[in-house]
């Protein structure tokens, strides 16, 4: 510390030159020169003593002895390299997971979207209180975008938008990407500029108008080389040519970082009160200065309810339930709404592996400070106050935690590197996740929160010394031994058996909601199977185009090798389209009166539910006669005929008026099993199944279906191959197995379930720790002592038991305390949860025996060294 | 003179002492020293190395100021000199003394003269 040693210099310079003077001075007086000068010295008084007072009058005094207090604790630290790496290697795992942890919660829920004023950003949508709705996430419909955006107060504008995947051509065989299409409001909503060219002007918004197109940078650079004489040129979508008007900033995305472009997206508008069509989409909002969401869900709804009756669609859409309601939330919260419960369930585990670290680390001090008494003891003996001893061993546990810390940065740094690897694809905003100084204030400060909560009370004890014991020779002279320091260590013990409990808990319930969850049976069988999404461009005649290729590719993937069967259908698992019809069904079925149905309508070929395995419960599946007979065949679900048949058997009811968009004699054939077509977790909806057949085709996005004897990934090149060979324009994508998308659909909480579950283990391995080092310090403490008892006539057993007894004591009163504190706490958990309630039996029964099975092996080692205490060892210790 | 008749300085009085001699301008620490010495009619006992805590002690309470400087016989010294606080502070603390040493000097049934206002 130069600054230190400047001042101290500049002190010396200062005695030297006053020393110096007098020595003159005496000199001047007859002294002989070495007389004067020691004259002159003594004058002056004890040099080494002056200058430490001046030190101890400075300002930075603490800070130098703090700086002396870390020299020492880096002596210490060098003199007892167990110690210090066990210590180390605490913290950092603590201190490291929870920086990562730390990292990804600030940046996917706290930090700002990268748009100017991101805070007045809103997502909008609408719905009926209490309505169940077949859309995957909230959206808003044409009829109220125009009801209130065409004269609002609240916001500033809405923006429609919608995500679409596109087919381009021209580059080199036709290729699929994600794009969007977005009101030309957009753009300026968002607060972006263009890095060249222009974004869309409303008028290109409406039907008929010319087709453009706005690259993102990357689409740019990629596709066009970044070539400035990109604008105006065309690019091949879907078969139609589209002009490129602009090109957007580098950084800019929405809405997330797939997009690679945007098309005009342009809201119908209604034709007058009798318009029975209705279209969906998200939508974003800028509210104006100082206004509050409340205020513009509340002018959003009443625009709403001004459009008087909704048409049957709209009901179809969101549902039925109460008044139409809108919803203005931040567009931050709303992108995050899916992980927020995880992420903070995650962050409060890895707090808690943290504590038990720190516990733990206590513990070692306390042990550790044993250990060097006699250090500690003669520093006492020296003069140095309580307050004065507390700092050293608190610079020293601070000193030991910072380095911990550092240890712990370098590994959450290679976490956070990780974790694109390892979190699912779908985790939103993933990429704004970095290690800045942000993470690393965060580390510093946990740092110095662990230094201070695993050094105090230990450095409290061990600074406590009987200066008159220590005299006389007692061996237990500092407040490390004795009922207090030993109540301490039980207290840390409980601690880290009560908190790891807890972890353990939790971790358990995600466990065993993920494993309910894939135990979920989605209506189909997803092994062997391949599911592919096919795309034809929309020129020409698409139906008759879409029907002849459906037509050869089923024939020949049929005869493929090892090829079961194979389908297709306008909607399949995990697909992007959703159909829904909704009909009215006679009072003669309903066994009430008429009733407006409402179902996914699944437009299929046969073979598709074979391809599947779809679950026959009634009737029949279809059959290559099917599309040819004169009666229209069609399946329904179970939660169909729940919702909406009389009582009785459903396969051979007929419909002379016509069922779904079927407009014929129709008979249901046969019920399947409810499939869950969004996911595990989602709730089954109605459902019926129409054959494809000429006046219907299957347009726009073909869900292939494969079923193979083996693994179905050896299908993948014959099915792109036949594509490709059938239809030059057709586009493939997501072609993958089944299985690979049921996994990846689940991978959000398979994610949490992983990582609780690791905090749990490492909470499980420190407490295990923990209790280990302490009973062994108990054990080698006690040896006199359980000499003395074998000497009485003590057996193996007993001492064995006595040991035990002491380490479960604990653990079992800490089992007690989490138990407690878990079931006060798993409620906050319940949304995480699948079919498990947030007191599950098993995972309260399965945590606390774990726990103690693992609390047992841990004192086992110190009991059975108990056990081998040797009485002689009684008479030498004395 | 003798050892025992010289006078240990009071804790305190030592400041009062400094701020004293640096009423007739700078001075460095040797320089102080000398000054008491040589005005207590060398009665006073200043143990020159104690000079040092004292004067940092006055130099953060702002009483004192200081700067290097030479010396008339060419070395380098830190001159310290009297702040306006420090002014004020010896003013008031010289009239504590006064009454003090009378109360003092009441008590022990010393005579009055030295008595000041």
């Amino acid at each position: 510390m130069r600054w230190f040693g400047r001042r101290d210099a500049d002190l010396r310079a200062e005695i030297r030159t006053h020393i110096a003077i007098e020595t003159e001075e005496n000199i001047e007086r007859g002294m002989p020169p070495e007389e004067a000068r020691r004259a002159a010295e003594r004058t002056f008084g004890n040099v080494g003593a002056v200058r430490e007072q001046v030190r101890e009058g400075r300002a930075t005094y603490w800070l130098e002895v703090l700086v002396q207090d870390a020299r020492l604790a880096f002596r210490t630290m060098r003199r007892n390299k167990g110690f210090a790496a066990a210590t180390l290697v605490t913290l950092a795992l603590g201190i490291g997971a929870n920086t990562a942890v730390f990292s990804i919660v600030y940046g996917v829920l706290l930090r700002p979207l990268p748009y100017p004023d991101p805070d007045r950003l809103v997502r909008v949508s609408e719905g009926h209180p209490g309505a169940t709705s077949p859309l995957r996430a909230p959206m808003l419909s044409n009829l109220t975008f125009h009801a209130w955006s065409d004269s609002p107060r609240t916001i500033e504008g809405i923006a429609a938008y919608n995500g679409r995947r596109y087919t381009v051509t021209g580059f080199d065989e036709p290729s699929r990407i994600e794009g969007a299409a977005v009101s030309a409001q957009l753009f300026p909503i968002l607060g972006a500029r263009p890095a060249s060219g222009r974004f869309f002007r409303p008028d290109e918004e409406a039907e008929g108008a010319d087709l453009v197109v706005v690259l993102s940078h990357g689409f740019w650079r990629q596709q066009f080389g970044a070539d400035p004489g990109a604008i105006g040129r065309t690019l091949v979508l879907d078969g139609r040519a589209h002009t490129v008007v602009g090109v957007a900033p580098p950084e800019f995305y929405f809405p997330d970082r797939d997009v690679r472009l945007w098309t005009p997206y342009a809201v119908r508008r209604r034709a007058g009160p009798d318009d029975r069509r209705v279209s969906v989409f998200f939508a974003l909002g800028r509210l104006r200065p100082g206004v509050t969401p409340e205020r513009a869900q509340s002018e959003g709804t009443a625009a709403a309810r001004s459009v008087g009756p909704r048409p049957v669609a709209a009901d179809l859409l969101f549902g039925k339930g109460g008044p139409v309601t809108v919803r203005v939330r931040s567009l931050a919260d709303e992108t995050t709404a899916s992980v927020k419960p995880a992420l903070v369930i995650l962050a409060a585990g890895v707090g808690l592996v943290l504590l038990i670290a720190c516990a733990n680390v206590a513990n070692l001090f306390l042990s550790r400070g044993v250990a060097r008494e006699r250090e500690l003891a003669v520093r006492a003996a020296l003069g140095a106050g309580r307050g004065r001893l507390i700092q050293q061993l608190l610079v020293e546990s601070l000193t030991l935690s910072l380095a911990g810390g550092a240890l712990g940065l370098i590994l959450g740094w290679s976490l956070a590197a990780a974790l694109p690897a390892l979190a699912p694809q779908d985790f939103p905003r993933l990429e704004d996740v970095h290690m800045d100084g942000r993470a690393l204030a965060f580390a510093a400060l946990a740092s110095i929160v662990a230094g201070v909560l695993s050094g105090l009370a230990p450095a409290c004890r061990g600074a406590r010394f009987d200066l008159a014991a220590l005299h006389a020779g007692t061996r237990s002279a500092s407040g490390l031994h004795g009922p207090r320091a030993s109540r301490l260590r039980g207290a840390l013990l409980v601690t880290e058996a009560a908190l790891a409990v807890m972890l353990l808990i939790g971790a358990g319930l995600l466990v065993r909601s993920f494993a309910r969850l894939v135990r979920v049976d989605g209506g189909y069988d997803p092994t062997n199977v391949l599911i592919a999404r096919v795309y034809l461009p929309d020129a020409g005649a698409p139906a008759e185009r879409s029907r002849q290729f459906l037509e050869a590719l089923l024939a020949r993937a049929r005869r493929g090798p090892g090829v079961v069967a194979a389908g297709a259908g306008n909607m399949a698992p995990f697909g992007s389209s959703t159909s829904i019809a909704g009909f009215l069904l006679p009072a003669r079925e309903t066994g009430d009166r008429p009733t407006m149905a409402r179902a996914l309508e699944y437009v299929v070929t046969p073979g598709y539910a074979e391809a599947l395995g779809l679950r026959l419960r009634e009737g029949r599946l279809f059959t290559e006669q099917d599309p040819r007979a004169a009666t229209q065949a069609v399946l329904v679900n179970q939660e169909f005929v729940r919702q909406y048949l009389s009582p009785g058997p459903v396969a051979g009811r007929r419909f002379e008026e016509g069922f779904g968009s079927e407009r014929r004699l129709t008979e249901i054939v046969g019920v399947i099993g409810d499939v869950l077509k969004n996911g595990l977790d989602t709730q089954p909806q109605p459902e019926i199944y129409l054959l494809e057949r000429p006046g219907r085709p299957i347009l726009r996005e073909i869900n292939l279906v494969v079923r193979t004897s083996g693994d179905a990934m050896g299908v993948v090149p014959l099915v792109r191959g036949l594509v490709r060979e059938i239809d030059a324009g057709a586009a493939a994508d997501a072609v993958t197995t089944l299985a690979t998308r049921v996994s990846a659909s689940v991978s959000q909480p398979r994610f949490a379930a992983a990582v609780l579950a690791a905090f749990g283990g490492l909470a499980l391995a420190l407490a295990a720790v923990g209790l280990y080092s302490v009973l062994s310090y108990n054990v080698s403490q006690r040896r006199g002592e359980l000499g003395v008892r074998a000497a009485l006539g003590a057996t193996r057993g007993d001492l064995v038991r006595l040991v035990l007894g002491q380490g479960l004591a604990h653990t079992t009163l800490g089992l007690a305390l989490g138990l407690a504190g878990a079931a006060a706490l798993t409620r906050l958990m319940a949304r995480l949860l699948f079919g498990v309630t947030p007191l599950d039996v098993v995972a309260f029964g399965a945590a606390p025996a774990l726990l103690l099975a693992v609390a047992c092996a841990a004192c086992l080692v110190p009991a059975r060294r108990a056990a081998a205490a040797d009485p002689a060892e009684a008479l030498r210790s004395e | 003179m003798r050892d025992t008749d010289r006078i240990q300085l009071l804790q305190g009085t030592l400041d009062m002492l400094i701020l004293q001699t640096l009423v007739f301008g700078r001075r460095h620490g040797h320089g102080i020293a000398t000054t008491i010495q040589r005005t207590s009619e060398e009665v006073l006992l200043v143990d020159h190395g104690s000079l040092y805590p004292a004067l940092q002690r006055l130099e953060r309470a702002g009483l004192i100021a200081s700067e290097w400087g030479t010396s008339d016989n060419n070395r380098r010294a830190r001159y310290y000199r009297l702040t306006r606080s420090g002014r004020k502070k010896l003013v008031a603390e010289t009239g504590k003394w006064a009454k003090l040493v009378g109360a003092v000097g009441r008590v022990l049934g010393l005579p009055r003269e030295e008595e000041t206002s």
